[in-house]
């Protein structure tokens, strides 16, 4: 009895600190997914993972096949956790062995490079394009800069 | 159905559920392959100084995690063995999310688990029950509705603070506004890998053009989300918020995109509730 009612105050007091905090502190969580507001008109801005091959040319990394456990999101996110650009860039690396080390020597697939792009997203042609295709094809159209590179 | 038959019941259920969706695959033993300079503590993470060294018995104690649902599930020596099986998986969830990615929908299973393995959930429908018979003490019926409530209670918590969230950081604007419409539409662009029957359907797509009727569902989710708490108050609630939230986040599934199976362990905490309310209706309707 004792036990459940300890349970019961953690169990409130910890989601309130989450709330209070506006961040999460495992296992509490205020859970913001979804929770900032999203207007049609704004111009937002978000972050292209790509791969580098030898001949340099680019292409999409899958990641949940070559660096599970993580997925796009996630590597998105583990990647730029912290704004120290000195880390960010030592992540980057780690996670283009990770990828490299997971394939067979000589095989085509080894990157030569991984980059982290900033993408200014054109929102409205992305949403054009949704609408026509009725899927992603990448972020068409958009204004990227390079942030970040790690070179094998 | 007694609290405790209810209790044993939820217990058989929802680790069954937790093995079958969360902890059966390779998922969490291949954090042990992930670089440690991704590594971005969390919680009491932070304590760990070396998590190659965590991470080199990372399989090794998945292993014991996976094998000791089996012995909470069949409730032998749920006692000694069900705060080993919760303490593990706390401590596997939490490494798993500190590499600076979080995956939400684990947080309230942990959460739930924690007063079901401190409880005499192994009282009935268990080989403990059968082998020790009659030299089990007799629970404290308070702790364990106290148990399934604190249960329920972490079910609530999830959907009321999401909406809760959506009040405080979006404002009535989240509703009046696009927001809805446009996280439809932006759906694909989070989950670009992979099949999913909700890009087949282009549902998300479809409820683009329909901006009112994006504006009317984004209301309905900030009540459902906010009244969630209300289906502790008694069973007619349950079964009405509870039935509401299942259809809530099977159309979340359909048009988000986002996966909601990780969370069945927490729906069946509700199946005593509906089972007594409609076998008292029925009941009720015989007599009538």
């Amino acid at each position: 009895m004792f036990f459940q009612k300890i349970f019961t105050v953690i169990i409130i007091l910890g989601t309130v600190v989450a709330h209070f905090r506006n961040e999460d502190f495992f296992p509490f969580s205020n859970y913001p997914m979804y929770s900032r507001v999203f207007e049609t008109d704004q111009k937002t801005h978000g972050y292209d993972i790509k791969g580098v091959n030898y001949d340099g040319t680019e292409r999409s990394i899958f990641v949940f096949r070559y660096l599970y456990p993580l997925w796009s999101y996630a590597l998105q996110t583990s990647l730029l956790a912290e704004e120290d650009d000195q880390k960010i860039n030592l992540k980057l690396n780690a996670v283009l062995k990770m990828h490299n080390d997971r394939l067979p020597l000589g095989d085509p697939r080894i990157l030569a490079g991984m980059r982290i792009y900033e993408v200014k997203l054109d929102w409205p042609t992305i949403v054009d394009n949704l609408r026509r295709t009725k899927k992603f094809e990448g972020y068409l159209g958009t204004d990227r800069k390079i942030l970040y590179e790690a070179v094998r | 159905m007694s609290s405790l038959r209810q209790l044993g019941l939820v217990r058989i259920l929802f680790f069954s559920c937790q093995f079958l969706f969360m902890a059966r695959g390779p998922f969490f033993s291949m954090w042990s392959e992930v670089p440690v300079a991704l590594w971005y503590p969390n919680g009491l993470m932070s304590l760990i100084a070396d998590p190659a060294l965590v991470q080199s018995y990372l399989p090794t104690l998945v292993t014991f995690w996976k094998v000791s649902f089996l012995f909470v599930i069949l409730g032998l020596g749920y006692k000694y063995v069900a705060p080993l099986n919760v303490l593990a998986g706390f401590f596997i969830v939490n490494f798993s999310h500190s590499f600076g990615s979080q995956i939400h929908i684990y947080l309230p299973i942990v959460l739930a688990s924690l007063p079901l393995a401190f409880s005499p959930a192994g009282a009935k429908y268990s080989l403990d029950s059968l082998i020790l018979k009659n030299r089990m003490a007799t629970p404290n019926e308070k702790a364990v509705k106290l148990t399934l409530f604190n249960m329920r209670l972490v079910f609530c918590v999830v959907y009321f603070s999401a909406g809760l969230s959506k009040i405080l950081r979006g404002g009535l604007s989240w509703v009046t506004g696009d927001s809805l419409r446009n996280y439809l539409i932006s759906a694909p662009l989070n989950y670009p890998e992979g099949y999913h029957i909700g890009k087949e359907l282009a549902w998300n797509i479809a409820l683009y053009d329909w901006p009112i009727l994006c504006r009317v569902l984004a209301g309905l989710t900030l009540i459902l989300e906010l009244s969630a708490p209300l289906a502790l108050l008694g069973r007619g609630y349950s079964v009405v918020i509870i039935t509401c939230l299942m259809i809530f986040q099977i159309s979340i599934y359909l048009t988000v995109l986002v996966n909601f199976i990780s969370y069945l362990p927490l729906y069946v905490v509700w199946i005593p509730v509906f089972y007594s309310y409609f076998k008292d209706w029925r009941h009720r309707r015989a007599r009538s």
